[in-house]
């Protein structure tokens, strides 16, 4: 058995020191680089949307529609399609191109042969627009009119308006 | 030469007369020959100067001439095109019921309704090709006009309005436009 004695620890610490000190900073540094991947990792945000499209045609009965919705910002997929409000367009959803769905835009339309007096007047939900989002950006939506008609056939001016809800 | 009639009887009687007459006859013709060969080199550079006197004239007739015929054809361009912008252009787009020039819902509506009023209606607007125009062509017609790939509508007619809509509370983000 090696025999040291106190000036021999006092010569030989300052080398254990620069080993300890070596072996510290090697195992913190593995740290930070695990923290720094722990941070970089994205995290997992998905909900849902519900959009109501309206038209308000005012006096003028509403017989025809086209509007078209998009996403304009953020990661947005529509994943399903849902009828207006009034009876008269029925319960079937509006005409929609199927590869919409996944996709960020849709246009949408529908029509009626009603009488006039049963038609809708002002503002009524023509559509529901459920959607996915996707990450923490704040997604934006622009929706246009295409078209619009009376019970003539005849092209209105109307206005377009939507809400969304969040489903928490 | 206004003599006297002693004086030009004694010259026309005389010889000198007679050398004179040669001499100025001699002179008249050598004057005459000079006044040819004046002439023959003047008229060559004349003709080729008033030549080209007249091909600019025809130049600019032509430049004239093409000048009018861009500005008719301008102005024959810009009728066209005032006319087609006004909406009575002929339908070129399959199942354009109303001519309008686009291709939406209201055209669907238009074709639906001549069917349900039991007129018959243009067999332009066979869309399936079936040789018949039915419920089936307003529903093609319809597809079209909501499809992504071939969107029509007037984009210019229309207003876009693009509103934030925070994820956070209050969940509900209303935005809003018009035609």
């Amino acid at each position: 058995m090696i025999h040291l004695s106190f000036v021999d620890w006092l010569r030989a610490a300052p080398v254990v020191a620069l080993i300890l000190q070596f072996l510290v900073a090697l195992n913190l540094g593995e740290h930070r680089g695990r923290w720094v991947t722990q941070d970089d990792e994205p995290r997992s945000s998905t909900r849902f949307a519900a959009i109501d499209l309206f038209i308000d045609s005012g006096n003028d009965p509403l017989a025809a529609w086209q509007v078209e919705f998009h996403a304009t910002k953020g990661v947005v997929r529509i994943v399903g399609i849902e009828s207006g409000e009034h009876a008269v367009f029925g319960d079937d959803p509006p005409y929609y191109d199927p590869d919409a769905m996944m996709n960020d835009r849709v246009i949408l339309a529908q029509y009626s042969l009603g009488r006039a007096d049963s038609l809708p007047t002002g503002r009524t939900r023509i559509a529901t627009v459920h959607v996915q989002i996707e990450g923490e950006m704040e997604p934006q939506f622009s929706m246009l009119l295409q078209a619009a008609g009376d019970d003539e056939g005849c092209r209105i001016a109307a206005e377009v308006t939507f809400e969304m809800r969040i489903d928490q | 030469m206004n003599l006297r009639a002693p004086e030009r009887d004694a010259f026309e009687g005389g010889t000198g007369a007679e050398a004179l007459r040669s001499d100025l006859s001699a002179l008249a013709a050598r004057e005459l020959s000079g006044v040819a060969a004046l002439d023959g080199s003047i008229l060559p550079v004349a003709r080729v100067h008033f030549a080209r006197i007249a091909e600019k004239r025809r130049m600019v007739g032509r430049r004239r001439w093409a000048q009018l015929a861009a500005a008719a054809a301008i102005a024959l361009l810009a009728c066209t095109t005032v006319w087609l912008g006004d909406g009575r252009r002929p339908a070129v787009i399959a199942g354009d019921v109303t001519r309008d020039g686009t291709l939406d819902i209201l055209d669907a509506l238009a074709l639906a309704r001549t069917i349900d009023a039991g007129e018959v209606p243009d067999a332009a607007f066979d869309i399936d090709g079936d040789g018949r125009v039915n419920q089936r062509d307003v529903d093609a017609i319809a597809v079209r006009a909501v499809s992504l790939s071939t969107s029509g509508g007037d984009q210019a007619r229309h207003t876009t309005v693009t509103v934030a809509a925070p994820l956070g509370s209050p969940s509900i983000t209303r935005g809003g436009g018009g035609s």
